[in-house]
């Protein structure tokens, strides 16, 4: 629940193609917000720089206390990126953890679309729920 | 069994044993990131991270020394399913401070005393699970209370372990010189560096170039270093500590792969990419190896397949790579390269090619001409090496200059014999496939690092009546 979120942790979302040996400049770069109602909120819409990267961007997260010991709810907070970039498959990446006071940097590796294709399905990659993370929400 | 090793990269199976899952192969201190990242919490006390993480090391170490998977049949190292393994969620978010911690941890693991093994290290999160191992909760009071990260490991493995520290990384990346390099250092090793940071920085351009590559870490040096520290997560101290000295290792051999291929598919584009017939596990030839280069190229931007050599032999490696791609491409993973899983591969190849996003993959440099070039002979192959060899001397003074004239002379000799000294190849004073596959890589290295894009720093300050870059 969002107003667990009372701390605030980092996401940097770093593009490339070729696993990082070639950066991508000014991908379209969304971040959402995920809620238990499975409902998502945009919260940045941003490009990233020469180097693939976006600035670190700040993100509610729930108090560093939820995540120093067992069975806490609310380790950390869950979003979820879609970076887009033409010529190239749409990622989406659900759900990433923020955890306060921390930077979070998520990898984006794009591949290149069909020759004959202008747009494509987003190849989408779901992490699960982190293995610490016991207590019911 | 030899000792220990780091694995440059490993292969991990998306899945139980003996499921149909994808393996990915990703660089061990990604892994590592990973791993760390998907197991415990980043908020944890810092001994409380490294005690976890060293566990995470030595048991994918354990691993892969016993080789535990390979050994049962299985053409991968470990897998992500905590029940046989450890976590492991591929291209997930990764923590910085995890990263840091990792980039300096990666080549260390725990062994009992008296033996090479890495420490089977077996741990849980020691709450809803308890077990004869480190417990992941039980780490943090401990870390609380001041305890090192070594003593937290014996309250849970016992006294009599160590921690193997250093271990080189094989095959590819070389090894870390062991002491740092910084401000005021002149070396083999500064060198070393510099060329690869002006290689990086062509593909990233907000690194500065540094000039001149002297051996010498001058201010120069120390800045391009601060710029990569900051764009890949690490300390940024300035000084080239073994964090800093792997992170530039993997990114160099990254970005100089792919520059090898386009060099290899110039060679090729004059060779017909149809079907030439079914090809298997024993073969051998041109298709076999037109095909290696297909696989080769798409598994630059697939971790799900894994590198292999362009040799025209179809061997295991290859076999594996066939694999990957046909489970890649929603095709039957029999590891027979048919009509379907041919024009799968040239179709994924076509559209990598065709992607060049920002026109900036790098022009090819000529193959082996063919023929061994020696004292007396013209042409325009004599040329192309007196080009690598006159340009490479601007960088390494142990070469001497020359002219570029289509004639090999005494003096171009004297120079190929001084390269071949540099880089450690029999000293022949003639040009053959080795000789000239050095200077080819060495000239792509020195002459794509001097390259400046558009706003880029070059490194040194123009003057006034210069030409802008």
């Amino acid at each position: 629940m969002s107003n667990q979120n009372t701390s605030t942790g980092y996401l940097v979302v770093s593009v490339s193609t070729a696993r990082t040996a070639i950066p991508l400049e000014n991908a379209l770069v969304t971040v959402y917000s995920i809620s238990d109602t499975g409902s998502s909120e945009l919260i940045y819409n941003v490009r990233t720089n020469r180097s693939g990267q976006t600035a670190p961007l700040p993100l509610p997260a729930p108090p560093i206390s939820n995540s120093l010991s067992p069975n806490q709810p609310f380790p950390y907070a869950r979003y979820s990126v879609r970076v887009d970039y033409d010529g190239f498959y749409p990622v989406t990446s659900s759900d990433l953890t923020i955890f306060p006071d921390i930077v979070a940097t998520l990898p984006v590796f794009l591949v290149p679309l069909e020759e004959f294709q202008n747009t494509g399905e987003p190849q989408v990659r779901n992490f699960p729920n982190h293995g610490l993370n016991t207590a019911k929400e | 069994m030899p000792l220990p090793f780091i694995p440059e990269t490993i292969t991990v199976h998306l899945g139980s044993p003996k499921s149909n899952a994808r393996n990915v192969t990703v660089p061990f201190p990604d892994y590592i990131k990973n791993v760390a990242s998907s197991e415990i919490y980043p908020t944890w006390p810092e001994s409380a991270i490294r005690a976890n993480m060293y566990a995470q090391i030595s048991f994918a170490l354990n691993r892969v020394y016993t080789e535990w998977y390979p050994s049962q049949g299985y053409d991968f190292d470990i897998t992500n399913v905590t029940a046989f393994d450890q976590a492991y969620v591929h291209d997930r978010d990764i923590f910085d401070n995890i990263s840091r911690i990792a980039d300096e941890l990666f080549t260390d693991y725990i062994v009992r005393s008296g033996s090479v093994e890495p420490l089977f290290a077996q741990y849980c999160n020691g709450t809803t699970v308890t077990c004869d191992g480190l417990s992941q909760w039980g780490t943090v009071p401990l870390a609380e209370q001041g305890l090192t990260p070594y003593e937290i490991l014996t309250r849970f493995y016992g006294d009599d372990i160590e921690i193997v520290t250093d271990t080189p990384v094989v095959p590819n990346l070389g090894t870390y010189p062991g002491k740092a390099l910084r401000l005021g250092d002149v070396n083999e090793d500064v060198r070393t560096i510099q060329l690869r940071l002006n290689r990086i920085s062509t593909n990233y351009p907000l690194i500065p170039k540094i000039y001149p590559v002297n051996r010498a870490y001058d201010k120069s040096t120390e800045n391009a270093v601060k710029v990569f520290q900051q764009t890949f997560g690490l300390t940024p101290d300035g000084i080239v500590g073994k964090a800093t000295w792997y992170r530039i290792a993997y990114l160099y051999t990254a970005i100089k792969r792919l520059a090898e291929l386009n060099s290899e598919g110039l060679s090729l584009q004059d060779v017909s990419p149809l079907y030439p017939g079914l090809l298997k596990f024993g073969d051998s030839g041109e298709a076999v190896k037109l095909m290696q280069y297909y696989l080769s190229v798409v598994g630059a931007y697939y971790s799900e397949i894994p590198v292999i050599d362009d040799d025209g032999f179809f061997g295991t490696k290859t076999q594996n790579a066939v694999i990957a791609a046909q489970k890649l491409f929603g095709l039957t993973p029999d590891g027979i390269v048919g009509e379907q899983t041919w024009n799968a591969l040239y179709s994924a190849y076509l559209s990598i090619v065709d992607s060049d996003p920002n026109a900036r993959t790098p022009e090819g440099i000529p193959v082996f001409p063919g023929r061994i070039l020696i004292e007396g002979m013209s042409g325009d192959d004599v040329e192309q090496a007196q080009t690598f060899l006159s340009f490479l001397s601007s960088v390494y003074s142990e070469i001497p200059q020359i002219p570029v004239t289509g004639y090999f002379g005494e003096m171009t000799k004297d120079a190929v014999i001084a390269a071949q000294k540099l880089f450690g190849l029999n000293i022949t004073g003639t040009i053959g496939p080795a000789t000239w596959d050095i200077l080819a890589r060495e000239y792509e290295t020195a002459v794509m690092g001097a390259k400046v894009a558009e706003q880029q720093f070059p490194g040194y300050t123009l003057q006034n009546n210069q030409e802008g870059m």
